[in-house]
């Protein structure tokens, strides 16, 4: 059986050959390939080369498991699957997780999508403190002080 | 709108991206993964988070984060109400009832919150809906009649609340229902009749019944069905005398029974290949003999059950079954590959029985508490499954004495295919007189697991 090949193009240039069960993994990518460039290279402006490369890591992962072993992957190769998103995502900086996650938006891989929103939420936000939140995500606080006491109480509760 | 991605030109100035180069929709929904706890909190954060939380998708509270229940009822309102035409797309609450709220005087027990907050989930296509009741005075609340309008709702959780009965199926619209998880919830059997076939996706439904309960009937009828799980509550006395449970699921993949209270079940139609796990007595005391009417139940029961592929099942139900052999002959369970039984010293006339209607048993994990020093299992005949097609048998007990030792020298001598005989860790100390015994099929490992 002849798997098809898809051609895809960075911002700065470089070139991915991917399969094509790769790259449809991302809704958005069949709409291009239907709208311009049929059997050619199809340029993705928002997306650098080392997140492309990330992206593709993650997609190449998630599509052996997806049709391995005839259909329904069995549980201990989900638990695997969920390690490995661990793994993948901890070995990222702050910088390349956002770019990551535009990129998944704009591709629209809503499981990768998913993980990094619930990575973020889960490793910068949950369970800090607002000066702590503020401190790990490099928010600068334009409150004046009577605003943000006015923006605390408005919500007491949730201060507790 | 914010901008999305960074350019890298030429990639001379590589720009580091942080959090705030997120347009707010992203923000949204990375807020969309906490409680709505922590998703206020962010509002604290600078100007651009000031009311980012209103536009999250997902809301997760619970009441007790409250110091006043009133605060509460307007906090929720705030919510609803502040982007109406946003997609709600989860909406969890638990939500206290107490008394102190009866009793506080700006409480007007009319203005029903529970009804306004579902219409407005209503108008907001809600798709995940999760609402438990905590009441200290076992008094439960009815679930709006406007839930039965929720024309998008996905996933519906319920804990400890009241379903009213539609007016009919046709005044039920909730096409997009696939799974229905309702736990403790009071219901006339009519609900669920109505109900379940006004959900032409569904395919997971699972019921904790209560020991309260008051409905005669679970019916459970689907074309799309593919797994249900039923648990009734033991209850001492109970408040309805004869609980049917009917089931006409032809997509079923999964079923999973755990009911010592239910009279009746009449199971119409279950997918070939099923797995399935069966606590059932029918109400029945041990050891009783079977009616004539319950004789034909427990045949009609165990026929629907013929088809299955892998089966777990309890003493109780081998307990019935084994009275009723005593009248007439299993189904045979063609399908069957694997098995887990629960048996006791009892039951163990019924075991050679049993097996011998598994003819294309594969795998068997026998769970057992103690044996009396009387030999465990006589084989009157050696049952088909042995000799061609069980490979791996597993025997799990917290003691052992000489029967468990006799129970594997059964399997060891006699099976032709056995690949491997596990056994628990209570075998440990007679495992040298086991892999003595002369084995049948030769290439067998004996492990302990």
């Amino acid at each position: 059986m002849s798997k098809k090949n898809i051609v895809l193009k960075s911002s700065n240039g470089i070139i991915f050959e991917v399969e094509e069960a790769v790259a449809l993994q991302s809704e958005t990518i069949p709409y291009m390939i239907e709208d311009d460039c049929a059997n050619d290279t199809i340029p993705l402006a928002n997306v650098t080369g080392d997140i492309l490369a990330l992206v593709i890591e993650y997609c190449k992962k998630h599509v052996v498991v997806a049709d391995g072993d005839g259909g329904g992957s069995s549980s201990s190769s989900q638990e695997d699957l969920k390690n490995w998103d661990a793994q993948f995502m901890n070995d990222l900086d702050q910088s390349k997780i956002f770019n990551l996650l535009l990129a998944a938006d704009f591709l629209n891989i809503k499981t990768l999508f998913d993980l990094t929103c619930q990575f973020v939420a889960d490793t910068m936000i949950k369970g800090k403190s607002v000066e702590e939140v503020r401190r790990t995500l490099n928010i600068e606080k334009d409150y004046t002080s009577e605003e943000e006491a006015k923006a605390r109480q408005e919500n007491e509760w949730a201060f507790k | 709108m914010a901008k999305r991605g960074v350019e890298e030109k030429n990639s001379s100035s590589k720009r580091r991206t942080s959090l705030s180069d997120l347009p707010d929709s992203l923000l949204c929904h990375i807020l969309s993964f906490l409680s709505t706890e922590e998703s206020v909190r962010s509002s604290v954060l600078a100007q651009r988070w000031r009311n980012i939380w209103l536009k999250v998708p997902a809301f997760n509270l619970d009441s007790t984060q409250f110091g006043e229940v009133l605060d509460f009822v307007k906090f929720v309102d705030t919510f609803l109400e502040s982007e109406k035409e946003l997609d709600l797309k989860r909406f969890r609450l638990v939500y206290h009832h107490d008394e102190e709220l009866l009793l506080d005087e700006d409480f007007d027990e009319d203005d029903n919150f529970l009804d306004s907050w579902m219409d407005k989930l209503v108008e907001r296509r809600v798709s995940h809906l999760d609402v438990e009741l905590i009441s200290e005075f076992n008094e439960r609340l009815c679930m709006p009649m406007s839930l039965y309008s929720c024309n998008n709702l996905v996933k519906l959780n319920l804990y400890n609340l009241m379903l009213d009965i539609p007016e009919s199926e046709s005044a039920v619209s909730m096409p997009c229902v696939k799974s229905m998880h309702l736990n403790q919830v009071g219901y006339e059997g009519l609900v669920l009749q109505r109900l379940i076939p006004s959900y032409p996706v569904i395919e997971k439904l699972s019921i904790i019944r209560g020991p309260m309960e008051l409905s005669d009937l679970t019916c459970v009828r689907s074309q799309s069905l593919k797994r249900f799980t039923l648990e009734v509550q033991r209850e001492e006395h109970k408040v309805v005398d004869d609980h049917v449970v009917e089931i006409d699921a032809p997509k079923l993949e999964f079923l999973s029974l755990q009911d010592h209270s239910s009279e009746t079940y009449i199971i119409h139609c279950i997918g070939s290949s099923a797995v399935v796990q069966i606590d059932v007595n029918f109400d029945l005391k041990p050891g009783s003999s079977l009616c004539s009417s319950e004789r034909s139940m427990v045949h009609k029961f165990l026929r629907a059950l013929s088809e299955v592929k892998d089966m777990e099942i309890s003493y109780a139900t081998l307990e019935v079954i084994h009275g009723f052999s005593k009248l007439e002959a299993l189904p045979q369970f063609y399908n069957l590959t694997w098995l887990k039984a629960s048996f006791n010293e009892s039951l163990w006339e019924l075991l050679p029985t049993f097996l011998g209607c598994c003819p294309n048993l594969h795998t068997l994990v026998l769970e057992y508490e103690s044996l009396t020093e009387a030999e465990p299992m006589k084989l009157s005949y050696v049952p088909p499954c042995f000799v061609s097609s069980l490979k791996f048998v597993e025997l799990l007990t917290p003691v052992t004495g000489t029967s468990s030792q006799i129970l594997a020298r059964c399997f060891l001598t006699n099976c032709s295919v056995l690949q491997e005989l596990t056994l628990s860790k209570s075998f440990s100390n007679m495992i040298k007189q086991i892999k003595k015994i002369p084995k049948r099929s030769t290439r067998c490992k004996i492990v302990i697991d």
